[in-house]
């Protein structure tokens, strides 16, 4: 989000917020272009602003079917490319295998007797099996999140229902087969390393997944101006809107 | 039962909205003033904003974002050569619609 789009948020009313605060959470979780879903979302948000100061209603501007209104906004609006999309997998598979180790480390410091982990100074000892399991826990608790943020317009409780049935579900099976395959096989980490290492791919991976949602924003952006410099051109017509613009 | 208006004009906005951008660059909430001043009374910038991006997508228009005087930078919509092409084809083939609709409506006047 840009700090120009931050700061007109500020200037929203409360109702508006929470209007584009559902639209934000539903259009965030469909996959599209980092950089055109920030400049839609800086038009909704201008739309807003100009309609509280024209003493309009936002809903009224909206129309009654914020879902469609949303899912019309989605289906017209470049989604991610498949490297954006395999960097943002990529990305949450590191949160969750990153963040969930140091999590561990501490539970297993703090609750000696309850948990088959160790640990020796900054070395980490823990049964293979246990380290998937909680990864594949916390993959489906950030899955949930983003399922959930998907049906913003659906009945929340319903939603919540399904998910934790889901949720309940993946852990007995993930609990289960985690043990059958991995035994008692124990893996050592050095936290400190892990630390890094997790921080250096997280970081890597969050460039690489800007500069290639710019670059093909950039491409698009560049194909825009050519065809308006190419209709300026042969219609000879002055393009500054700056001279009517209200 | 009444007839459903919506259906009707969601093909035909998207060639208004090109005419209006064809004659002058323009931006949501002007476009959206000049289609009320013709009699599109029922409409909203939700109406208008997606059909918009649609037409971008296509590429018939461009837009250019610019400083607005409200919030963030607002957008500027300017017709392309391949929407210009778009618009001559809709104008033709809305004048042969409308000209056999109305053919159609008047048998029961003969």
């Amino acid at each position: 989000m840009t700090k120009d789009l931050k700061a007109s948020l500020k200037l929203l009313t409360k109702e508006n917020k929470k209007i584009i605060s559902h639209m934000e959470r539903y259009m965030g979780a469909r996959h599209l272009n980092e950089v055109c879903y920030d400049e839609l979302l800086s038009d909704i948000v201008g739309m807003a602003l100009e309609c509280q100061e024209r003493g309009e209603k936002f809903f009224d501007a909206v129309g009654m079917d914020y879902e469609l209104f949303c899912h019309e906004l989605v289906i017209n609006t470049p989604k991610q490319s498949m490297p954006e999309q395999i960097l943002s997998g990529v990305i949450w598979v590191l949160y969750c295998t990153g963040l969930v180790v140091p999590l561990l480390y501490v539970y297993s410091i703090l609750f000696v007797n309850f948990t088959p982990a160790t640990c020796n100074g900054f070395l980490f000892i823990a049964p293979i099996a246990y380290l998937i399991k909680y990864s594949v826990v916390a993959l489906i608790l950030v899955m949930g999140r983003y399922f959930i943020k998907r049906s913003t317009y659906k009945a929340q409780s319903v939603v919540l229902a399904v998910y934790l049935f889901i949720f309940m579900i993946s852990i007995i099976v993930v609990d289960n087969l985690a043990y059958t395959w991995f035994g008692k096989n124990t893996f050592e980490i050095h936290i400190v390393v892990w630390m890094l290492i997790f921080l250096v791919l997280s970081v890597f991976s969050q460039v690489a997944k800007r500069l290639t949602a710019l670059g093909i924003a950039y491409t698009k952006r560049k194909k825009e101006s050519k065809a308006a410099n190419m209709y300026t051109q042969m219609s000879g017509k002055n393009e500054d809107p700056h001279n009517d613009a209200s | 039962m009444n007839f459903d208006l919506s259906q009707l004009m969601r093909g035909t906005l998207e060639g208004c909205i090109l005419k209006i951008i064809s004659c002058q660059t323009t931006y949501g909430y002007e476009i959206l003033k000049s289609l009320k001043l013709f009699g599109f009374q029922d409409i909203s910038e939700g109406t208008i904003y997606p059909l918009l991006l649609r037409l971008e997508k296509q590429d018939n228009i461009v837009a250019k974002l610019l400083p607005s005087p409200l919030g963030p930078k607002r957008k500027y919509y300017s017709i392309t050569n391949q929407g210009l092409e778009y618009l001559h084809s809709f104008e033709v083939s809305w004048v042969n619609l409308s000209r056999a609709v109305a053919d159609v409506l008047g048998l029961a006047g003969e």
